[in-house]
């Protein structure tokens, strides 16, 4: 009787001890595939983390390029007023009045040309600054004639940790719409035209007549015998260095 | 006979008894470490999302400020132009600064109601109490200047 006392009683140890290391082993499987999944919901999220710094590098990128091209927009135009605006064989006088005649005069072609070439030098001066370097290829729109574009080649962007690794590309592109500053680079040539047009002896009618053909200009004229000296002002003024001023064209004709 | 029987059952209940408390103490160690791990991944987890949404919001933000025009007075005259080139002007020219403090106010503290901190050369307005998220962006002048703008996790 003894012995089947002990022999339960061995079963029963047996038993507990069985379901003791079977707790053990299923509490233990759970907890691994709790801190498994754990680990993966964690490491899901990261990734995008990462992918939203790299979206705003290029929302940051992008601002800094169209500020850059506006900037680059007044710079170039206010050279071409001060000292490009008419080519051929030109002279200038002491105060400044370049002396616009059939040999010298606008020409919207060569205006074009010569303000993008300063547009892309002032917007490299810019671009250069920015922490990220970027090639912008600069094209004047020619369907639209006072567009510019700027397509720059794709941009890649690496994303790494330790247990990944991803890039992020994207082409930058956009327009510049000199017309929305209130600029036209045909307004040369109109202003040439204009004076031909509107040519007296009396300088306020000359300046009256002119004021209803240009639209973007303020207009001051006065007559210094044998010459009509014209001071144009653009109605917007801009912001160059450390102020904002008007854009500036001075000329002078012969009566 | 029946002496043997009892000290055998007593024997048998109390390792059942011994079991079932390792059991019951196994459980309760396996749910604390449970609580302990998972509890730390999901503030992990709801932290670092609130810190994306915070700093996406704080970069939208930032650029609608600097694209904002505003009217201010050049020369005696009324001219429009964006917060980005008054943040220029005022770098170049300090006595629009005041100017730039009341227009970036007006902006701002309606939709964050102080809570946040600008920091534009020279500009800076700190009015948070917490610690923000900042983001920062450049605007292109002479020399690039750093916007940096910050808001609380709400």
């Amino acid at each position: 009787m003894k012995s089947k006392g002990n022999k339960t009683n061995k079963k029963a140890q047996i038993f507990a001890v069985g379901l003791v290391l079977i707790t053990l082993i299923a509490m233990g499987y759970a907890l691994y595939t709790f801190v498994v999944i754990k680990r993966g919901a964690e490491e899901s999220i990261m990734p995008s983390a990462k992918l939203i710094d790299a979206y705003d590098s290029k929302t940051k990128l992008l601002f800094y390029a169209q500020e850059s091209a506006k900037l680059a927009v007044r710079s170039a135009f206010n050279l071409i007023a001060q000292e490009k605006a008419a080519s051929g064989d030109c002279t200038i006088d002491g105060s400044g009045y370049v002396e616009w005649s059939a040999n010298c005069k606008p020409d919207t072609k060569e205006i074009e040309e010569n303000f993008l070439s300063e547009f892309k030098k002032n917007y490299e001066n810019y671009i250069e600054d920015y922490p990220e370097k970027t090639n912008y290829s600069i094209t004047l729109d020619a369907s639209k004639k006072n567009s510019i574009n700027l397509d720059a080649e794709s941009i890649t962007i690496n994303i790494s940790e330790e247990e990944y690794n991803a890039t992020f590309t994207f082409e930058p592109s956009f327009s510049i719409d000199i017309s929305l500053f209130g600029l036209d680079l045909t307004d040369f040539e109109g202003i040439y035209s204009a004076t031909q047009n509107c040519k007296s002896k009396d300088a306020l009618n000359v300046k009256n007549c002119m004021i209803e053909k240009i639209k973007n200009w303020h207009i001051d004229a006065e007559l210094k015998e044998p010459d009509l000296l014209f001071d144009l002002q653009t109605k917007q003024t801009f912001f160059f260095d450390d102020t904002f001023s008007p854009i500036k064209l001075k000329f002078k004709i012969k009566t | 006979m029946f002496k043997g029987n009892k000290k055998a059952q007593i024997g048998e209940t109390m390792t059942l008894g011994l079991a079932t408390l390792i059991i019951i103490f196994l459980i309760i160690v396996f749910f604390l470490i449970s609580t302990f791990i998972g509890g730390g991944a999901s503030k992990n987890i709801e932290s670092e999302s609130k810190a994306i949404s915070v700093k996406e919001e704080a970069t939208t933000s930032l650029l609608a400020y600097l694209q904002t025009p505003v009217n201010i007075t050049i020369n005696e005259k009324e001219q429009n132009i964006s917060i980005a080139d008054l943040i220029r002007l005022a770098t170049a020219n300090r006595s629009y600064e005041k100017v730039l403090q009341e227009k970036s106010k007006e902006i701002l503290d309606p939709v964050y109601k102080g809570k946040y901190a600008l920091h534009a050369l020279p500009l800076e307005i700190v009015s948070v109490i917490g610690r923000p998220s900042f983001v920062s962006m450049l605007i292109p002048s002479k020399k690039p200047i750093n916007v940096i703008f910050g808001l609380i996790e709400k």
